[in-house]
């Protein structure tokens, strides 16, 4: 898959997925990458940025193996911004639909 | 490339940011690894995975909005620029440094200065007790001479001499209680004024305790702060002023001796 692509869409699935619930990086990056195959050493810095730019809250949760892991949470900010995302998703991908169709109907 | 090995090379590329988010950063990375490890897959698979090591720096660089550009090469210039500021800082410390002592030689002299104006009454004051007893003793002795020429009378001499002398005893106590007195006087003022300006500093630090939550809670309170660090630092300074120059009984004795 086009590598332009999936830089585009990543944000959004990053949002969604940590929407539904807190998750830590590891696994976070594993349920992307059930979506769209990408490197995974691509989705740290984006969280990174998504961070600084205060979408995510962090926190740090004991678990049973090994350090302490970082959690992620969805900020009200997240939330807007990750709307507006999908709305644009949305009418883009409706956009490009329809001309594709149209031209191979043409 | 073991874990270590790509961690380090890694770092050396994000050296450009805070030393925290690079440790943060690289601890995310090394989970990462350790996780892939534990799900069954070798050390070196799980780094490849990563990629180029690179361009997985120049994604992270971005995320920090810093120009990926900033590897090797800069990193020199970096580390001459490092050179040239730790050098510039050196001579700033010792200009510094000269200056205070300067400063503070300059504050001493003037201390000096103030506790010889300050002492004067006091070596006034026994320079005074001195001289009178001297002109008493001298006006004594002429009434003697004066007397023993005129009535030459050994037993009222005597007598004489007896009530004068307990007169000059008299005087004397007086002196140095009129001293003590002063020296009381003295030292109650400079408690007071120590115990003043203690109160003002505890007051100040109870202050500036709440400046500094308040300052961290996020209000503009820099100024304030400043300007309560000095007082405090004032009626520290004043307490101590005073402190020293409280007039004590033992060292006047040993000057009396």
């Amino acid at each position: 898959m086009n590598a332009q692509f999936k830089k585009g869409v990543l944000e959004l699935i990053v949002l969604e997925s940590v929407r539904k619930r807190d998750m830590y990086g590891y696994e976070l990056v594993e349920e992307v990458s059930k979506v769209v195959d990408v490197n995974e050493g691509t989705i740290y810095p984006l969280l990174k940025r998504l961070t600084n730019e205060r979408y995510f809250e962090t926190y740090l949760r004991e678990s049973t193996e090994g350090p302490p892991r970082k959690y992620y949470h969805l900020t009200a900010a997240g939330v807007l911004y990750r709307d507006e995302l999908e709305r644009e998703w949305d009418t883009f991908q409706e956009n490009v639909c329809n001309f594709l169709k149209e031209h191979k109907d043409g | 490339m073991d874990k270590r090995e790509f961690l380090k090379e890694l770092g050396k590329y994000l050296e450009i940011l805070d030393e925290k988010e690079q440790q943060d950063i690289l601890d995310e990375y090394l989970q990462h690894i350790e996780m892939k490890m534990k799900d069954g897959m070798s050390e070196q698979e799980a780094i490849k995975d990563f990629g180029d090591i690179h361009e997985l720096a120049a994604d992270i660089l971005e995320a920090y909005h810093v120009k990926p550009q900033y590897d090797g090469k800069n990193r020199q210039n970096l580390m001459k620029v490092k050179e040239e500021g730790k050098k510039v800082c050196h001579s700033a410390a010792e200009i510094v440094g000269d200056s205070c002592r300067d400063g503070a030689k300059a504050l001493k002299r003037l201390w000096n200065g103030i506790c010889d104006i300050l002492k004067k009454p006091f070596r006034l004051a026994g320079k005074l007790e001195g001289k009178m007893s001297e002109g008493f003793s001298s006006l004594h002795s002429g009434k003697k001479e004066s007397k023993k020429t005129k009535k030459e009378n050994g037993v009222k001499t005597g007598f004489m001499m007896g009530v004068w002398n307990g007169f000059k005893r008299g005087i004397g106590w007086c002196v140095s209680a009129f001293r003590w007195c002063m020296r009381c006087l003295w030292n109650l003022f400079m408690v007071g004024i120590a115990l003043f300006s203690g109160i003002c500093m505890m007051f100040g630090i109870l202050f500036f305790g709440i400046v500094i939550v308040l300052l961290i809670a996020g209000y503009p309170l820099l100024g304030v702060m400043i300007m309560t660090f000095g007082i405090i630092l004032a009626t520290g300074a004043l307490v101590v002023l005073s402190y020293c120059s409280m007039r004590r009984g033992s060292k006047k004795r040993e000057e009396e001796c």
